[in-house]
Order: C-alpha cells, then sequence, then structure tokens
C-alpha cells in the first residue's frame, strides 16, 4: 500500500504538466539554441578562440540571459537555416533573414531586428559607379540570397537574361571571384561593403553607390507552432531597442553611425 | 521530431526550372566524360611504357586521386583566376570533373591493358599492322570490354561530382535547387525532390550503358 502511494505521489511530481509551450521546454532544458550563420560577418562569425560572435550571435546571448538560460549557438548554413528549426535541432534562428511572404508560410517571422541597406560593391578599376553601371555587364552574387534577388531583379529591369550572372555557393567566394575580375559588380550589405575594402586581400573592392531597393529588414524566425515563444521574442526585441541595446550592438559590430530605423515608412 | 508540413504543390510549379538544371549536370557529365576517358587511355599508355612517361603520368594520378574533386574545381576556377586567367563555371567544371574521371580510370585501363594478352599485339604486328592500327583495331576494341563497367561506375560518380559545380557558381541541378529552395524555404521538399532526381538520372545511366554494353558484348569471346 505504501508502494503504491509512493509510485502515485512520485508520478504527480515528475509527471509533464498537461501543457507546456515552448518557453517552459527551454527555460526547463536551462538553455536557448539558436541558429546563426558564423559565415557573415560582421553578423555572424568565429572570433578569437573559434568562439562565435557577431550581432547575430549577441542577440541570442541577450535573449538567453533575459529567459535565464544558457545560449548555445549551433552554426547554421544559409540552406541549413529552416531544416535546423523544423528539425527541432534549433529553438530560434537569428540568422539575419528576409521576412518573405514566401517563406513565412513555412516558418514564423518575429518584428525587424536588424536593418540592412544593399550597395553595389565593385573593384576600384572597373568603372562602375553605380548600380545602372552594371547593365550588360558579368555580374555576380550568393546563391539564394537577398541581395541576389536584387541583382536578379536588376537584369530583369535591363531586359537581360541571365546568361552573365553567375551564383556563387559562400560570401567569400563571390569576393574572391569579384576581385579575381570574374564578375564587374555584386550586391552586398552596407555592412559587409564598409569593411571588405579594408581587409588586405580585397583592398581593391569599393562601394559603388546604393541600389535601387528598400531596406532590408530583417527577422529572427521561429517554428510556425511557437506563437508563445514569438510574442516573447517580439517584446524582448522591443525592449532591446527601447533600452539601447539595438543601438549599442549596432555601433559595436557594424559602426555604421546611428542605427537605421527598425520600421518601415508610413507603417510600423 | 519532425514537426513538418509537407508543402508539395509549390515545389513541383518549380520542377521545369529543376529539370532545366538536371540538363546542365547531364551536359557537365557528359563533357567530362569526353574530356576524361581518352586522357585515361592515354594515362594508362604512359604507365605502360618507359620511366619518361610513366612518371608524370602517375604523379597526375597520385594528385588526382588523392585531393578532393572540391578542391581540383576550386584551384581551377580561383587558382588560375589568381594568376589572371578567368574562365567560365561550366568550363571548368568540364575540365575539373573530367581531369578527375581521367585520374580515376588511368589505374583501371593500365590493368585492363595488362590483361589483354601481349600476343594479340605481336599477331596484329605481324600481318603488317603499324603499332597504332593494332592498338586502335585489336588492343582497343578488347581492353573496352574489360574497362566498361568501371567505366559506367565513373560515370555515375562524375554525375553526383558535378553537384560542386554549384561551389563555382554553375547552376546545375544542385544550384537550381538551392536557388529555389532559399525563395520559398520549402528547404526539406527541394532537397528530397532532387535527391530523386539525382537517383533516376544516375539509374537512367545505369540503364542507357547497359543496353549499349549488350551491343558492345556481342561478338566478345
Amino acid at each position: 500500500m505504501k508502494k503504491i502511494l509512493f509510485v502515485a505521489v512520485l508520478s504527480l511530481i515528475v509527471s509533464p504538466p498537461a501543457w507546456a509551450d515552448k518557453i517552459d521546454d527551454i527555460v526547463k532544458a536551462g538553455q536557448l539554441r539558436c541558429g546563426s550563420m558564423l559565415d557573415f560577418p560582421p553578423a555572424g562569425f568565429r572570433g578569437a578562440g573559434n568562439e562565435p560572435d557577431g550581432y547575430d550571435v549577441q542577440v541570442c546571448r541577450d535573449m538567453a540571459q533575459a529567459l535565464g538560460v544558457r545560449a548555445v549557438i549551433v552554426e547554421t548554413s544559409s540552406s541549413d537555416r529552416v531544416p535546423a528549426l523544423v528539425a527541432n535541432r534549433i529553438d530560434v534562428l537569428v540568422a539575419s533573414t528576409s521576412p518573405t511572404l514566401e517563406r513565412a508560410k513555412t516558418v514564423a517571422f518575429s518584428a525587424p531586428y536588424v536593418a540592412y541597406a544593399n550597395v553595389v560593391l565593385t573593384r576600384a578599376d572597373s568603372g562602375v559607379t553605380s548600380f545602372d553601371d552594371l547593365k550588360g555587364r558579368t555580374v555576380g552574387g550568393v546563391t539564394g540570397t537577398t541581395t541576389e534577388a536584387i541583382m536578379l531583379a536588376g537584369l530583369q529591369g535591363w531586359g537581360q537574361g541571365k546568361d552573365k550572372y553567375t551564383g556563387y555557393g559562400s560570401e567569400i567566394d563571390s569576393y574572391l571571384a569579384l576581385t579575381q575580375g570574374k564578375v564587374d559588380g555584386l550586391v552586398v550589405t552596407n555592412t559587409v561593403g564598409s569593411v571588405l575594402g579594408k581587409t588586405p586581400q580585397f583592398r581593391n573592392l569599393v562601394v559603388a553607390g546604393p541600389t535601387p531597393s528598400q531596406a532590408d529588414l530583417c527577422a529572427i524566425a521561429v517554428n510556425k507552432r511557437d506563437g508563445e515563444l514569438l510574442r516573447w521574442v517580439n517584446l524582448f526585441l522591443w525592449r532591446q531597442t527601447r533600452i539601447g541595446r539595438y543601438a549599442e550592438l549596432y555601433g559595436k559590430y557594424f559602426g555604421l553611425g546611428t542605427p537605421p530605423a527598425l520600421t518601415a515608412d508610413g507603417t510600423y | 521530431m519532425l514537426d513538418y508540413q509537407f508543402h508539395w504543390r509549390a515545389v513541383l510549379a518549380d520542377l521545369p526550372e529543376l529539370l532545366g538544371g538536371a540538363v546542365v549536370t547531364l551536359q557537365v557529365t557528359a563533357l567530362s566524360v569526353i574530356v576524361g576517358v581518352p586522357l585515361a587511355v592515354l594515362l594508362a599508355a604512359c604507365l605502360r611504357g618507359g620511366a619518361s612517361a610513366r612518371r608524370p603520368a602517375r604523379a597526375f594520378i597520385e594528385v588526382t586521386r588523392n585531393t578532393p574533386c572540391l578542391f581540383q574545381l576550386y584551384l581551377f576556377y580561383y587558382g588560375l583566376g589568381a594568376l589572371g586567367l578567368n574562365l567560365p563555371s561550366f568550363t571548368v567544371a568540364v575540365v575539373a570533373i573530367g581531369l578527375n574521371n581521367a585520374g580515376f580510370l588511368a589505374d583501371t585501363y593500365r590493368s585492363a591493358l595488362q590483361a589483354v594478352p601481349a600476343q594479340q599485339t605481336a599477331a596484329a604486328r605481324s600481318l603488317g599492322m603499324s603499332f597504332l592500327n593494332a592498338f586502335w583495331h585489336v588492343v582497343l576494341p578488347q581492353m573496352a570490354r574489360i574497362a566498361y563497367l568501371p567505366t559506367v561506375n565513373q560515370v555515375v560518380w562524375a554525375m553526383l561530382n558535378s553537384s560542386l559545380g554549384t561551389l563555382i557558381g554553375l547552376r546545375e541541378l544542385t544550384g537550381v535547387t538551392q536557388f529555389l529552395q532559399s525563395r520559398s524555404f520549402r528547404t526539406l521538399e527541394f532537397f528530397l525532390l532532387t535527391a530523386a532526381l539525382y537517383y533516376v538520372l544516375a539509374k537512367a545511366l545505369m540503364l542507357a550503358a547497359a543496353l549499349l554494353g549488350r551491343r558492345l558484348a556481342r561478338g566478345a569471346p
């Protein structure tokens, strides 16, 4: 009898509550598993001692701290971002992801947490001084990125096919191709453009003006079913901006002066 | 646990674009075999020759067989680029994968050549054939029969290797898949569909090879 009672009481203690949402799971696990791209400096890279660092990584760490748990940074390449999320290898995706309506059918996006402006990157000796100068020239991009979409839209606008376009496998490969003269222009984020020309191997690269595209407001993504977590993430982001942490991190990693507004003109 | 609803409709709508990528994959494969096979025969002949022919051939084979194909692609694309020679992705993929084919097939062909009895050459020569004629009409057909199946394996391998071309900007099947999946984030559907397409391509190549092989086997001893 005693034994049965003991088992009954024990089962009450250890049995999971009837309904636990993702936030409960994270708090219980004591860790927030966060997917970030670590080949996208300064948003994500490996710093001293091979430790993940960057704007995205720091946002993850802030989020974990706010939840009172440990941050576990999981490196996700561009194409591994969504599989990692849907296979439940990560809880949130903080990887400079553009929230398109098409993608939002697959994952749930938060409010914007960082804004990128897109610029033309070219070689100093190419003679390209504006986006439209790229018309008729060989151009490149990174397969599957928003910057690639801008370049392809440009080609379409000029009535050109894709025959002068090459899509590379990674950011670094596209810079190398531009440096070597395989292509005459790329579209990159202003954050990348500002640091690239200062690195010794890419010192012949210069920014040649803006692209005809709106600011790319990037969002954090969670699984579609984790609505509670999404609401929490939105509140977290709202607070990040309010307490000045957004400006602080933007200055630290991107160093481009006043951080861009995380809103769109005429709406929120 | 995979908590995921598959959306196939949008993915299937992009099937024509994927098939366009598959055509590029087959083009690279075919051309890389056309580059690789004759070169492999030449290397095999060199391996059977004197030291001055054998040593460079052996060195080439050692390098191509013992370094990753991806590295070879990079070397041709960015390595030559550093020297100011910028070749298109397609050309580089064909040449690099073709040389890789040659490296892997050379030893197979060498042993196939060895398996053709020396008396065959001697007999052909005694009939007044030149060395090249004897090689072309007598030795090569017999060697081809022996080396046929390993060559088919290498063709399939070349087809799968061509997926690495996406990293140097080639829009073949894998490149198109990467492009399309990033648009909708229907990654799993696209990857599954592309895996299925590669499987079908490989099987189709094997089947075509089996049919062709039957013709080749005709008249075999």
